[in-house]
Protein backbone atom coordinates (compact mmCIF):
# COMPACT_ATOMS: atom_id res chain seq x y z
CA UNK A 1 0.00 0.00 0.00
CA UNK A 2 1.57 3.29 -1.05
CA UNK A 3 1.32 6.15 1.36
CA UNK A 4 -0.36 9.38 0.39
CA UNK A 5 2.14 11.26 2.51
CA UNK A 6 5.38 12.57 1.02
CA UNK A 7 8.41 10.49 1.89
CA UNK A 8 10.55 11.77 4.72
CA UNK A 9 13.98 12.85 3.51
CA UNK A 10 16.54 10.08 3.89
CA UNK A 11 18.99 10.80 6.63
CA UNK A 12 21.57 8.73 8.35
CA UNK A 13 20.32 8.43 11.88
CA UNK A 14 21.70 6.30 14.63
CA UNK A 15 19.40 3.37 15.35
CA UNK A 16 19.51 1.18 18.42
CA UNK A 17 17.03 -1.62 18.82
CA UNK A 18 19.14 -3.72 21.15
CA UNK A 19 16.88 -4.32 24.13
CA UNK A 20 19.88 -4.95 26.38
CA UNK A 21 21.47 -1.56 25.80
CA UNK A 22 18.36 0.63 25.63
CA UNK A 23 18.09 2.71 28.77
CA UNK A 24 14.40 3.52 29.20
CA UNK A 25 13.37 6.69 31.01
CA UNK A 26 11.69 5.66 34.27
CA UNK A 27 8.11 6.56 33.18
CA UNK A 28 8.62 4.40 30.07
CA UNK A 29 9.90 1.56 32.24
CA UNK A 30 6.80 1.76 34.46
CA UNK A 31 4.63 1.89 31.35
CA UNK A 32 6.05 -1.27 29.75
CA UNK A 33 5.99 -3.04 33.11
CA UNK A 34 2.30 -2.12 33.38
CA UNK A 35 1.69 -3.89 30.10
CA UNK A 36 3.84 -6.92 30.89
CA UNK A 37 2.29 -7.37 34.34
CA UNK A 38 -1.21 -7.16 32.85
CA UNK A 39 -0.48 -9.81 30.22
CA UNK A 40 1.15 -11.99 32.91
CA UNK A 41 -1.95 -11.76 35.12
CA UNK A 42 -4.18 -12.64 32.16
CA UNK A 43 -2.09 -15.76 31.52
CA UNK A 44 -2.18 -16.88 35.15
CA UNK A 45 -5.87 -16.17 35.68
CA UNK A 46 -7.05 -19.75 34.94
CA UNK A 47 -4.50 -21.12 37.44
CA UNK A 48 -5.62 -18.63 40.07
CA UNK A 49 -9.29 -19.48 39.48
CA UNK A 50 -8.40 -23.16 39.82
CA UNK A 51 -6.74 -22.52 43.19
CA UNK A 52 -9.69 -20.40 44.32
CA UNK A 53 -12.10 -23.12 43.24
CA UNK A 54 -10.16 -25.83 45.08
CA UNK A 55 -9.96 -23.71 48.22
CA UNK A 56 -13.75 -23.34 48.39
CA UNK A 57 -15.12 -26.56 46.89
CA UNK A 58 -14.71 -28.96 49.84
CA UNK A 59 -12.32 -29.92 52.64
CA UNK A 60 -10.23 -32.35 50.53
CA UNK A 61 -9.87 -29.88 47.68
CA UNK A 62 -8.86 -27.25 50.22
CA UNK A 63 -6.09 -29.58 51.43
CA UNK A 64 -4.94 -30.02 47.85
CA UNK A 65 -4.82 -26.24 47.32
CA UNK A 66 -2.83 -25.93 50.54
CA UNK A 67 -0.43 -28.66 49.44
CA UNK A 68 0.13 -26.87 46.12
CA UNK A 69 0.63 -23.51 47.85
CA UNK A 70 3.16 -24.96 50.26
CA UNK A 71 5.51 -25.80 47.40
CA UNK A 72 8.38 -23.32 47.12
CA UNK A 73 7.84 -22.80 43.39
CA UNK A 74 4.14 -22.05 43.96
CA UNK A 75 5.07 -19.50 46.61
CA UNK A 76 7.46 -17.87 44.18
CA UNK A 77 4.71 -17.70 41.52
CA UNK A 78 2.33 -16.29 44.14
CA UNK A 79 4.84 -13.60 44.93
CA UNK A 80 5.21 -12.80 41.22
CA UNK A 81 1.42 -12.59 40.88
CA UNK A 82 1.26 -10.30 43.91
CA UNK A 83 3.94 -8.07 42.48
CA UNK A 84 2.24 -7.99 39.07
CA UNK A 85 -1.13 -7.12 40.64
CA UNK A 86 0.30 -4.40 42.89
CA UNK A 87 2.47 -2.88 40.19
CA UNK A 88 -0.43 -2.93 37.73
CA UNK A 89 -2.76 -1.34 40.30
CA UNK A 90 -0.30 1.37 41.37
CA UNK A 91 0.67 2.21 37.79
CA UNK A 92 -3.03 2.19 36.90
CA UNK A 93 -3.87 4.68 39.65
CA UNK A 94 -1.03 6.84 38.31
CA UNK A 95 -2.63 6.61 34.85
CA UNK A 96 -5.97 7.75 36.27
CA UNK A 97 -4.22 10.77 37.80
CA UNK A 98 -2.59 11.52 34.45
CA UNK A 99 -6.02 11.25 32.78
CA UNK A 100 -7.19 13.96 35.17
CA UNK A 101 -4.12 16.02 34.23
CA UNK A 102 -2.39 15.55 37.55
CA UNK A 103 1.36 15.01 37.51
CA UNK A 104 1.96 15.74 33.86
CA UNK A 105 5.14 17.77 34.40
CA UNK A 106 8.27 15.79 33.73
CA UNK A 107 9.68 15.95 37.25
CA UNK A 108 6.31 14.83 38.70
CA UNK A 109 5.99 12.10 36.07
CA UNK A 110 9.40 10.78 37.13
CA UNK A 111 8.67 11.08 40.85
CA UNK A 112 5.32 9.26 40.59
CA UNK A 113 6.91 6.52 38.45
CA UNK A 114 9.51 6.01 41.13
CA UNK A 115 6.74 6.00 43.76
CA UNK A 116 4.89 3.26 41.82
CA UNK A 117 8.01 1.09 41.81
CA UNK A 118 8.77 1.69 45.48
CA UNK A 119 5.22 1.26 46.84
CA UNK A 120 4.47 -1.89 44.85
CA UNK A 121 7.92 -3.23 45.75
CA UNK A 122 7.44 -2.64 49.48
CA UNK A 123 3.94 -4.17 49.50
CA UNK A 124 5.28 -7.20 47.60
CA UNK A 125 8.06 -7.51 50.17
CA UNK A 126 5.45 -7.48 52.92
CA UNK A 127 3.57 -10.27 51.14
CA UNK A 128 6.83 -12.20 50.77
CA UNK A 129 7.45 -12.01 54.50
CA UNK A 130 3.92 -13.24 55.12
CA UNK A 131 4.30 -16.13 52.64
CA UNK A 132 7.55 -17.48 54.10
CA UNK B 1 -14.21 -4.21 13.44
CA UNK B 2 -14.59 -0.54 14.18
CA UNK B 3 -17.97 0.86 13.20
CA UNK B 4 -17.23 4.36 11.96
CA UNK B 5 -20.87 5.35 12.26
CA UNK B 6 -20.56 5.04 16.02
CA UNK B 7 -18.12 7.73 17.08
CA UNK B 8 -18.27 6.60 20.71
CA UNK B 9 -16.64 3.21 20.03
CA UNK B 10 -13.09 4.02 21.14
CA UNK B 11 -14.32 6.13 24.00
CA UNK B 12 -16.49 3.40 25.46
CA UNK B 13 -13.50 0.99 25.59
CA UNK B 14 -11.45 3.73 27.24
CA UNK B 15 -14.20 4.48 29.76
CA UNK B 16 -14.89 0.81 30.56
CA UNK B 17 -11.20 0.16 31.11
CA UNK B 18 -11.22 2.87 33.76
CA UNK B 19 -14.58 1.98 35.29
CA UNK B 20 -13.51 -1.64 35.76
CA UNK B 21 -10.13 -0.48 37.13
CA UNK B 22 -11.80 1.70 39.76
CA UNK B 23 -14.13 -1.18 40.69
CA UNK B 24 -11.09 -3.40 41.26
CA UNK B 25 -9.25 -0.80 43.35
CA UNK B 26 -12.30 -0.34 45.60
CA UNK B 27 -12.75 -4.09 46.01
CA UNK B 28 -9.03 -4.59 46.74
CA UNK B 29 -9.16 -2.02 49.51
CA UNK B 30 -12.36 -3.51 50.96
CA UNK B 31 -10.81 -6.98 50.85
CA UNK B 32 -7.65 -5.81 52.62
CA UNK B 33 -9.73 -4.04 55.28
CA UNK B 34 -11.90 -7.11 55.83
CA UNK B 35 -8.77 -9.26 56.14
CA UNK B 36 -7.43 -6.95 58.83
CA UNK B 37 -10.68 -6.46 60.74
CA UNK B 38 -12.36 -9.84 60.32
CA UNK B 39 -9.72 -12.39 59.28
CA UNK B 40 -11.05 -15.83 58.28
CA UNK B 41 -10.42 -18.45 60.95
CA UNK B 42 -7.95 -21.21 60.08
CA UNK B 43 -8.82 -24.19 57.94
CA UNK B 44 -11.46 -24.98 55.35
CA UNK B 45 -14.43 -24.29 57.63
CA UNK B 46 -13.30 -20.76 58.43
CA UNK B 47 -12.41 -19.95 54.83
CA UNK B 48 -15.71 -21.36 53.56
CA UNK B 49 -17.68 -19.44 56.19
CA UNK B 50 -15.85 -16.27 55.19
CA UNK B 51 -17.48 -16.55 51.76
CA UNK B 52 -20.93 -17.43 53.09
CA UNK B 53 -22.48 -13.92 53.09
CA UNK B 54 -24.25 -13.35 49.78
CA UNK B 55 -23.18 -9.69 49.76
CA UNK B 56 -19.50 -10.67 49.91
CA UNK B 57 -19.91 -13.28 47.20
CA UNK B 58 -21.74 -10.74 45.03
CA UNK B 59 -19.03 -8.08 45.25
CA UNK B 60 -16.35 -10.75 44.75
CA UNK B 61 -18.06 -11.87 41.56
CA UNK B 62 -18.44 -8.24 40.48
CA UNK B 63 -14.69 -7.81 41.04
CA UNK B 64 -13.83 -10.94 39.05
CA UNK B 65 -16.08 -9.92 36.16
CA UNK B 66 -14.61 -6.41 36.19
CA UNK B 67 -11.13 -7.97 36.12
CA UNK B 68 -12.07 -10.26 33.25
CA UNK B 69 -13.59 -7.48 31.16
CA UNK B 70 -10.58 -5.28 31.95
CA UNK B 71 -8.30 -8.09 30.78
CA UNK B 72 -10.31 -8.40 27.56
CA UNK B 73 -9.86 -4.69 26.78
CA UNK B 74 -6.16 -4.80 27.67
CA UNK B 75 -5.38 -7.92 25.65
CA UNK B 76 -7.22 -6.44 22.67
CA UNK B 77 -5.00 -3.37 22.92
CA UNK B 78 -1.83 -5.45 23.15
CA UNK B 79 -2.87 -7.45 20.08
CA UNK B 80 -3.59 -4.27 18.15
CA UNK B 81 -0.13 -2.96 18.95
CA UNK B 82 1.93 -6.05 18.18
CA UNK B 83 0.01 -8.33 15.81
CA UNK B 84 -0.35 -6.50 12.52
CA UNK B 85 -1.67 -9.38 10.43
CA UNK B 86 -5.43 -8.87 10.61
CA UNK B 87 -6.29 -12.56 10.15
CA UNK B 88 -3.96 -13.79 12.89
CA UNK B 89 -5.05 -10.98 15.18
CA UNK B 90 -8.72 -11.87 14.72
CA UNK B 91 -7.97 -15.51 15.55
CA UNK B 92 -5.94 -14.65 18.64
CA UNK B 93 -8.63 -12.22 19.73
CA UNK B 94 -11.30 -14.90 19.54
CA UNK B 95 -9.11 -17.36 21.46
CA UNK B 96 -8.54 -14.78 24.22
CA UNK B 97 -12.25 -13.94 24.18
CA UNK B 98 -13.26 -17.58 24.58
CA UNK B 99 -10.77 -18.08 27.42
CA UNK B 100 -12.11 -15.01 29.22
CA UNK B 101 -15.76 -16.00 28.74
CA UNK B 102 -14.80 -19.37 30.21
CA UNK B 103 -13.10 -17.61 33.13
CA UNK B 104 -16.23 -15.50 33.71
CA UNK B 105 -18.57 -18.51 33.77
CA UNK B 106 -16.15 -20.41 35.98
CA UNK B 107 -15.93 -17.51 38.45
CA UNK B 108 -19.72 -17.43 38.74
CA UNK B 109 -19.82 -21.20 39.19
CA UNK B 110 -17.18 -21.14 41.95
CA UNK B 111 -18.99 -18.49 43.95
CA UNK B 112 -22.52 -19.75 43.40
CA UNK B 113 -21.90 -23.47 43.85
CA UNK B 114 -21.10 -22.85 47.51
CA UNK B 115 -23.67 -24.38 49.80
Amino acid sequence: MSSIYPKAPKRQRPKNLNLLTIRLPIPALVSIMHRVSGAFLFMLLPALLWLFHQSLANAEAYQLAQLVLNHQLAKLICLAVTWAYLHHACAGIRHLALDAHYGLRLNYARATSRAVLIISGLLTLRMGIWLW
Amino acid sequence: MVDRKKPAHGFSDWAWQRATAITMVIYSVLLAVRFLVDAPSAGFEGWHAWFAPVSFRAITLLFLWALIYHAWLGMKEILMDYVHNVGIRAKLQSVFGLVLVGDAVWAAYILWSLV
